[in-house]
């Protein structure tokens, strides 16, 4: 495994686009979610040159089936497996390139695309940064029918479920371990294993976003390289209804973009991936430049 | 008969002998578990393997019970099973045909240390079906499942002898 060394400096950034909804359920009406159009909605709005990105990469976009697929009881499931071995490669190659890869989906099953890759140059830790845990799987009570990746990401991750998912070329075990995992953000309360802290909106909000940063940065093992996930729906839905699951309490973007930039200040973080913004929830594209905003102001530094 | 091969296609040589390594036949001893994991049902069967469609692939021929056997044939298994290695999945796709029920299980396999373990996930389960213990003349088999993903009842086992040599 390669050394990290942030010595000289943050990393150049690369983005890299991943439009697919497949890890979601289809939509009350029965089609396909519009997260996957959430790249470009976000390119245009300027992302790429906001985050100064030295390189962009816009992955294809994979094809959404509404029937199960066979032997698989995850949604897409095979699909996810094909798109995630691109994701991982594409994520690998930024790395060895010395970029820091920011991948901009799409929902929250490109998570395993992005660890996927990282893994293959550190052996990471994971703060995942969401209004929900994601931590369903086979066994537990919201377990049934047809599962949706992107409510399962971190149970995955974790080695939690079929093998299709937690399986990966290169990887001996799951992903990443529980001790190297910080959850934070999580409003539902779900029950988790008791080795992965998870920092509660509550506790997030009583106890402030640079105690926060610094409670999940200290908790993780001295110099252990960390990968941030970012699913949008943990700011608040009164700032940000435009996503899948929204919900309150939450942070403002402020808050979120204090929070990722606090992490950046470790010299930990390798890569980051932002999801769940759905643009055909948000026609006006009334969100795009808060969103815009406080990825700029958070991963670079750099706000509106 | 060219569907039949000697050698996997070069592209593929190391994952194809995966399974290619059990090329040949082989006669089995096979248990039936029942929910307290003792046998209730004990038979003999016969399993070859053998590279297949310009060494692509690799199908094998399940027979329970074994060909000499006497057996009703309605009683009979002989199903086909085929194995292709999936470059841009990483990983073994499976399909088992039963002549039997006429049924086809879809599956997906990985190497895992050094067993190789099948998965598929049904509405209700996980199943496994894990090559263990594997040596030139012989293996363990198991099929398993778990309804929680954490705990797994094996449900029937194979122990497999060699009957002819390597084919490659």
């Amino acid at each position: 495994m390669g050394d990290l060394d942030l010595a000289t400096g943050p990393l150049p950034v690369e983005l890299i686009c991943a439009p697919w909804s497949i890890g979601l359920r289809p939509t009350a009406a029965g089609a396909e979610p519009g997260t996957w159009r959430a790249p470009h909605v976000l390119r245009g709005a300027g992302l790429g040159q906001r985050l100064e990105a030295v390189a962009v990469t816009e992955l294809s976009r994979p094809p959404y089936q509404f029937e199960a697929q066979p032997g698989t009881r995850v949604r897409n499931g095979v699909t996810l497996r094909q798109h995630s071995l691109l994701l991982a490669d594409a994520v690998g190659d930024a790395v060895a390139a010395g970029r820091m890869p920011v991948v901009v989906g799409g929902d929250c099953s490109v998570l395993l695309g992005s660890l996927s890759g990282a893994r293959r140059h550190h052996q990471i830790a994971l703060v995942h940064i969401d209004g929900h845990p994601d931590f369903t799987h086979p066994g537990h009570p919201d377990f049934s029918g047809l599962g949706a990746a992107a409510g399962m990401d971190l149970a995955l991750a974790t080695g939690r479920g079929e093998l299709l998912l937690t399986r990966w070329p290169g990887v001996d075990g799951p992903l990443v371990g529980d001790p190297s995992v910080v959850q934070i953000g999580d409003r539902t309360g779900q029950a988790v294993p008791t080795d992965l802290l998870v920092i509660g909106i509550h506790e997030l909000l009583a106890a402030g976003v640079e105690a926060t940063a610094q409670q999940a940065v200290g908790h993780l093992k001295a110099e252990q390289p960390i990968w941030v996930h970012v699913d949008l729906d943990v700011v608040d839905m009164a700032h940000l209804p435009a996503v899948d699951s929204p919900g309150t309490p939450g942070v403002t973007f402020e808050q979120l973009a204090l929070l990722l930039s606090r992490l950046l200040e470790s010299r930990r973080i390798v890569g980051v991936d932002v999801t769940i913004y759905d643009p055909d929830l948000d026609p006006d594209g009334a969100y795009t430049d808060a969103i815009v905003d406080c990825l700029a102001a958070g991963l670079q530094g750099r706000p509106a | 008969m060219t569907i039949l091969s000697n050698a996997p296609v070069d592209r593929y040589a190391a994952e194809l002998q995966t399974f290619g390594h059990f090329a040949g036949a082989w006669r089995t001893h096979i248990r039936y578990l029942g929910p307290d994991g003792s046998p209730v049902r004990e038979v003999i069967g016969d399993w070859e393997f053998s590279y297949a469609l310009d060494g692509r692939a690799v199908v094998d021929t399940w027979r329970v019970p074994a060909r000499d056997i006497a057996c009703v044939d309605a009683e009979r298994e002989v199903g086909l099973c085929v194995r292709i290695w999936d470059p841009r999945l990483q990983l073994w796709r499976f399909t088992f045909h039963s002549t039997a029920t006429t049924t086809v299980i879809h599956m997906y396999a990985h190497r895992i240390g050094p067993d190789i373990v099948l998965e598929r996930a049904e509405a209700d389960r996980i199943e496994r079906w894990v090559f263990s213990d594997i040596q030139a003349d012989t293996f363990a088999w198991r099929n398993e499942i778990s309804r929680d993903g954490g705990s797994w009842q094996t449900v029937q086992t194979v122990d497999a002898r060699r009957t002819t040599p390597p084919t490659t």
